[in-house]
């Protein structure tokens, strides 16, 4: 295993025989670019320009029928896994596509424009999703003792307020006054900070240095008391990193979903269009 | 130690919501709406901006009108290739699809060689090369795309030459080596001597380039010079009104033996069609000396002489009745219908002469003449033309060969004046071919090239420099006539070489008619 | 109410009938009795221990069933989860690979064939073509075949005869069948399953003497003869030990020898796990555990004479152990000197791991771990790695829609260094949830190691739920109710239908577990076995 803070590729390369496919590809097409520039014109709209459209949207639709996959997961047509990873390479093939059918420049008109603008928010979007799906499952591993559902933390953290409330009751005046300053007002609702994409313990050890004073002056079954509060405290304190993080996780999605959708219906529409005209 | 992952030891019911996300709806109608403002877009670019929404760039700015209308150029489903018909451009641009309209694939082939028959040939053999018109004119490249700017690789697919420097053949007139005889006797060395120290005296430009500028006149457009006239560019020397020819005997009408010319009264009274330009003439230029009548002055071409020398040539020439109806002999090279050519020319200017003048016999002889134009030009087309044909009055009796020695001896004199530069032969003048066009595919602009150049900086035929100085030139030693002084390629690749001036195609080609229009007058002139 | 009474008594002659259902469409059976009558039982001299009240408890899960002769009752592989006993006729036991194979015709037991083969031979509709195949079911090093019921010769079979039991080791531990079992005469069986069986033994000292006479019998002295400790001991010298050792059965969390105590003897374990822990500072650390095979005792026996427990042992679930007293090991070491050098090895050993574990108390942590949490038990758990998980729950999701719509697991579990151990079934090797159901609805799916659960006959009773100490059981309400009909207890009628799921594997199908082939990051696999999980917490794989 790797250190610790050492840049490792295979945390970030899922399957390098899936990269390898990729580069090959890429390869191809960049040796087909060249070929073209020699032989002939670099335009979208002859043979070769339409090879690279056509491939484009071939690529773009397997990648979208990812989509698809994810809906209907009974289905025997391969484990999930292999199609994740097509749709990863075969979109960042479709974008090195896009890029060749266009000859590398803005396209102008105005359906062109909008496609080429689509085709990059996605692929983008796709990038940014792939680092997210590295970047937070480590970090949530990391640092939290706390695996929690996402749909179940509402529930849960009223439940552990609920407890708290209960606790605090039965608690003597310096708990209950730390209680109800400090704790109580974080721990009723589930809350999202960015501050946990930055510090994934939320700065968690320093709110519990201040109670160490508290802890001093107590009777020991009061400080037991006291440390059932803070284990509440801080489970509940550690959803919340969850909640965010999982949040960004399920949020990026709409960057991502809504404009693939849309660009599928501006492809077919500009596929219409050329055959058209 | 033992890290119990859940907070609950119970097990709490998790909601539909858990395996059916409500987001997953939600993405999806976020994404319609997505799909709907791209249409949105679209119908606001067509009819608020009137701009196309699917177009693929900006058309030129010729079109511009018609951007967001689709339909007037393309064709829809039309074929996978290409959707913009040629009949969708004929709309506007006219005779683009009949054959030999001027935009015709057919057309290019017809164009500067005027034969049709070669359009016959090639069409079989190359017509599946055709393109349409939007293979080369390519639109949607932006307002400021000049898409009649074609590159060379679309005449490449058909022609071979794909270069200009090393590629291009030498010129066709090099290569024919067509003969250097302008059947003048003129040789631009002695003129251009003659015409400096001229336009000395006369305090005009004095330099080389004002002595070939003086003869060769730019015309309007710049690109070609205005032909070669005698009243323009010779007769401020030659033929200034003052001679006058010599005392020529009187044809007598009653006694057909005795030669001499015809006089101004006879010819009016013949009324020929070819003679009623006496009509016009002074009768005062005509002195009787005697029994002789000669007449001062003498004009270029002067009708009277012409006229003359056309009556002998009826005596000695019976069986040449559509050479009655030139002014001066023609060599009829094979198909190029110089022939008919210069009869009609010569008709026209016998009707342009006369028209406005009020008298019915002339109206009436006009009719004639204009019976005979078109005649002339059926007969072109019917294939019948032909010297014989066309005769335009009995012809003379035979004469006796003493009087055919009197009748040249007589020609010979009608034509003195004329020989100081033409040539007579069997009693006509040879007709001059000077400043013909020598490029039959190409275009040459004079102008772009006379202000980066001079004259004889191309045309190094005659051995006299612009570095020279006026009296190194003059005194040059000169022999021989020199008249073809059109240089060959070398001279243009000089300029016209990549990364120096533009060696396109284009630039001296064209695909369709230029604005001379050359092409319209064969295809008028093929009859079609 | 007359009409009710007979309705009632009809649906439960219905429910009976439906346990015995898989036998319906066999030939070779000639009479299945209808839920034999207390008196029926009184007449059979196996049910001589017991009064009529358990009588009662018991006849559901019994039936009385006459077969054609030469009819396959079981083959090799097969999970069965019922005993028999021959009151009359004659039965053959053969290892059918020995045996020629135009004698096995299909089985009546387990339709399908119990060895791990791919499903594309399973065919569910119809009887499949027989593949036999040994399937030996161990964890670590031991040879030991799990239920040699029967001391066989290499060629021959074993003909039992009235009076005799068999098969009822392989219905109490859920492994596989050793042997082929066919009749030879026609024959009346009484065939007992696993809930009534249990009960039987815990009753009757009588039966329970039985059965181990039984296993002492047929089953020991083979298992003894491979028992790597005796290798190479003479065939007397085992005879006369296999008359000598106790049998101990051992229930869940029972101590067998505590830290400090005299050791009174060489255990051997036969079946289930036992837990070994040490006395380290003010708590107690798991140092190592002991498969089947494993021994218990060697290095305090060798050590001196009368020595105390080093550790102190505790079964984790049910489990069987032989015992050899002191005085059978001198005298077995003194005659066999290799006997005793294996003995000091396996001793040495075990002291190595536990003071591995010892030095390295997460070791010892992951030992603990892994024997609380099903790892040991399990043949297939569900392990998320939680470093590469997006929370996406797809795997969920793909179990729900391979089942209907109701998920047979939340991604929720223990957490162990970074990897989640999710609550879907661990499809143990000694499943506590197969006790106590009172339908038997909940059994071996016959592919390997697979527990489902038929929901036709649950009837939502949560006793499976209650004892799965994983949680993985969970009740469902289908979204129907129980229908308005005599059979259903009254206050049930009408109520929501809650029927206990289970993961079974997805075992019917070919592309193998839908959690797995769901998840887009690959970070969901199965793993059985501790060895197999260490390599993936170490990410070696």
């Amino acid at each position: 295993m790797s250190r610790p803070g050492t840049f490792a590729l295979k945390k970030w390369v899922r399957s390098p025989a899936w990269m390898v496919a990729f580069i090959v590809g890429a390869g191809i097409t960049l040796v087909a670019l060249v070929a073209n520039a020699w032989l002939g014109s670099l335009d979208p709209g002859n043979a070769w320009g339409i090879t690279y459209g056509s491939a484009a949207a071939f690529f773009m639709l397997a990648a979208a029928l990812y989509g698809v996959r994810r809906r209907l997961l009974a289905v025997r047509v391969g484990a999930s896994q292999k199609w994740l990873l097509f749709h990863v390479y075969g979109g960042a093939l479709f974008m090195l596509l896009v890029f060749a059918h266009t000859e590398f420049r803005l396209p102008s008109g105005g359906l062109n424009l909008w496609l080429w603008w689509l085709s990059l928010i996605v692929t983008v979007s796709g990038f940014i999703g792939i680092f997210l799906q590295r970047w937070i499952p480590r970090t949530l591993n990391s640092a939290l003792e706390t695996e929690v559902v996402y749909e179940r933390i509402p529930e849960l953290v009223k439940e552990i307020s609920g407890r708290a409330e209960e606790l605090a009751e039965n608690c003597p005046p310096a708990v209950r006054e730390h209680y109800l300053n400090q704790v109580r007002p974080n721990i009723q609702r589930p809350q999202r900070r960015l501050g946990y994409f930055f510090d994934i313990t939320g700065g968690v050890r320093g709110r519990a240095r201040d109670v160490a004073v508290l802890s001093r002056v107590l009777s020991r079954d009061d400080r037991e008391k006291l440390d059932e509060l803070e284990r509440l405290y801080r489970t509940k304190l550690e959803m919340d990193a969850q909640y965010s993080l999982q949040t960004a996780l399920r949020t990026w999605l709409f960057a991502h979903v809504p404009v693939s959708i849309a660009l599928v219906v501006v492809v077919a529409l500009h596929v219409y269009v050329v055959i058209k005209y | 130690m033992d890290k119990k992952g859940t907070f609950s030891d119970m097990r709490l019911g998790v909601g539909k919501d858990y395996i059916f996300p409500a987001r997953r709806s939600k993405m999806i109608i976020a994404g319609v709406i997505v799909v709907a403002v791209v249409l949105a877009a679209y119908v606001f670019d067509t009819k608020v901006f009137d701009i196309g929404f699917t177009s693929p760039g900006a058309v030129s700015s010729n079109h511009a009108i018609f951007e967001s209308k689709c339909e007037l150029c393309h064709d829809p489903f039309a074929s996978v290739t290409n959707s913009v018909t040629n009949n969708k451009c004929a709309v506007c641009h006219e005779n683009s699809l009949s054959e030999l309209g001027i935009y015709s694939f057919a057309g290019h082939y017809l164009y500067r060689s005027g034969d049709p028959a070669r359009v016959e040939k090639a069409l079989a053999e190359y017509g599946s090369r055709e393109k349409p018109c939007a293979h080369c004119h390519e639109e949607h490249q932006g307002r400021n795309a000049r898409i009649s700017v074609i590159g060379d690789h679309e005449c490449a697919a058909c022609h071979e030459h794909d270069a200009f420097v090393g590629a291009h053949p030498e010129f066709e007139f090099v290569r024919s080596s067509i003969p250097d005889d302008s059947t003048m006797k003129f040789t631009h060395v002695h003129h251009t001597k003659l015409v400096v120290q001229r336009n000395e005296k006369l305090g005009r430009d004095a330099s080389l380039e004002g002595a070939c500028q003086y003869c060769h006149r730019p015309e309007a457009d710049g690109q070609h010079f205005a032909p070669i006239e005698f009243d323009a560019h010779c007769g401020e020397c030659h033929l200034a009104g003052a001679d006058a020819t010599k005392k020529f005997a009187v044809k007598d009408p009653g006694d057909p033996t005795k030669v001499g010319v015809e006089t101004l009264a006879m010819l009016i009274a013949a009324r020929k069609p070819g003679t009623l330009w006496a009509l016009n003439t002074n009768p005062n230029e005509f002195k009787m000396i005697g029994p002789k009548i000669s007449k001062k002055p003498i004009y270029h071409e002067d009708p009277w002489i012409v006229e003359n020398l056309r009556m002998i040539r009826r005596h000695l020439y019976p069986d040449q009745g559509l050479s009655d109806l030139l002014k001066t002999s023609v060599e009829d090279f094979a198909g190029t219908g110089e022939l008919y050519a210069e009869a009609i020319r010569t008709l026209q200017s016998y009707s342009e002469g006369l028209r406005g003048r009020p008298e019915p016999e002339v109206q009436t002889d006009l009719e004639t003449i204009d019976s005979l134009i078109v005649a002339v030009r059926n007969a072109a087309a019917a294939g019948t033309l032909d010297r014989a044909a066309f005769a335009t009055g009995p012809m003379a009796a035979t004469v006796s060969d003493e009087m055919k020695s009197d009748l040249f001896d007589l020609a010979d004199k009608l034509a003195q004046a004329c020989l100081v530069c033409h040539y007579v032969e069997d009693g006509m003048i040879r007709r001059v071919r000077a400043d013909q066009r020598v490029f039959t595919r190409g275009e040459f602009d004079h102008r772009a090239h006379l202000v980066q150049t001079g004259c004889l900086d191309c045309h190094t035929g005659i051995p006299i420099t612009t570095a020279m100085t006026q009296q190194e030139a003059l005194s040059q030693a000169i022999d021989g006539s020199f008249i073809q002084n059109v240089p060959g390629i070398d001279n243009c690749t000089q300029c016209h070489a990549p990364r120096k001036a533009d060696d396109s195609c284009a630039t001296c080609h064209f695909m369709h008619p230029n604005k001379s229009g050359q092409n319209e007058e064969l295809v008028r002139s093929s009859g079609r | 109410m007359k009409n009710a009474m007979k309705d009632t008594d009809q649906l439960k002659l219905d429910q009976y009938r439906d346990r015995w259902s898989s036998l319906g469409e066999m030939s070779g059976l000639v009479a299945l009795s209808e839920q034999p009558s207390v008196a029926k039982l009184k007449e059979i001299d196996l049910f001589d221990d017991y009064d009529n009240k358990m009588l009662e408890k018991l006849s559901p899960d019994i039936s009385l069933a006459t077969w054609e002769p030469g009819t396959v009752l079981f083959e090799e592989g097969a999970y069965i989860d019922v005993a028999f006993y021959v009151v009359k006729g004659s039965v053959d036991i053969y290892l059918q690979g020995r045996r020629s194979p135009s004698a096995a015709a299909a089985p009546i037991f387990d339709q399908n064939r119990t060895m791990m083969i791919q499903t594309a031979d399973l065919d569910l509709e119809k009887k499949p073509a027989p593949k036999p195949e040994k399937k030996k079911p161990t964890p670590q090093n031991t040879i030991f075949l799990s239920t040699m019921d029967f001391n066989l010769p290499a060629e021959d079979a074993v003909r039992l005869g009235s009076g005799d039991v068999f098969g009822e080791i392989g219905a109490m531990s859920g492994w596989p069948q050793s042997a082929t079992a066919k009749t030879v005469t026609k024959c009346l069986l009484v065939q007992i399953r696993l809930p009534a069986l249990r009960k039987m033994r815990q009753k009757s000292k009588a039966f329970k003497n039985k059965v181990d006479a039984i296993y002492r019998e047929r089953s020991l002295l083979p298992q003894l003869r491979v028992t790597p400790l005796l290798t190479g001991c003479d065939d007397a010298f085992i005879e006369s030990l296999a008359g000598k050792v106790d049998l101990v059965s051992c229930d869940p969390d029972q101590v067998i020898g505590a830290e400090g105590e005299p050791c009174d003897g060489l255990y051997i374990v036969r079946s289930g796990f036992v837990k070994l822990t040490q006395k380290v500072g003010e708590g107690e650390l798991v140092v190592s555990y002991l498969p089947k095979g494993g021994t218990l005792g060697a290095a305090e026996l060798l050590l001196e004479a009368g020595g105390s427990w080093i550790y102190t042992a505790a079964s984790m679930e049910n489990s069987e152990l032989i015992r050899i007293s002191e005085s059978d090991l001198r005298d077995l070491m003194a005659k066999y000197p290799a006997a005793r050098s294996r003995l000091w090895q396996a001793a040495v050993d075990l002291v190595k791991e536990a003071g591995g574990s010892r030095r390295d108390v997460s070791q010892s942590e992951f030992l603990e771990s892994a024997l609380e949490k099903g790892l040991l038990q399990g043949n297939s758990i569900l392990v998320i790695d939680l470093d590469v998980c997006t929370r996406c729950d797809d795997c969920v999701r793909g179990c729900a829609q391979t089942h209907g719509g109701t998920p047979r697991f939340l991604r929720e579990g223990d957490k162990y260094k970074g990897f989640l151990i999710t609550r879907a079934c661990n499809h143990c090797n000694d499943p506590v949830c197969l006790v106590g159901c009172p339908t038997g609805a909940i059994r071996r799916a016959a592919v390997g190691e697979v527990v489902e659960i038929v929901p036709d006959l649950c009837i939502g009773c949560r006793t499976c739920a209650r004892n799965c100490p994983y949680d993985s059981i969970v009740m469902n309400d289908t979204g129907m109710k129980w229908p308005d009909s005599a059979a259903v207890p009254e206050a049930k009628r009408g109520t929501p239908q809650v029927l206990a799921t289970k993961c079974d594997l997805c075992y019917t199908d070919p592309a193998g577990p839908a959690c797995v082939r769901s998840c887009p990051q690959g970070c969901a696999v199965r793993v059985g076995g501790v060895d197999e999980f260490r390599k993936v917490v170490a990410r070696e794989t």
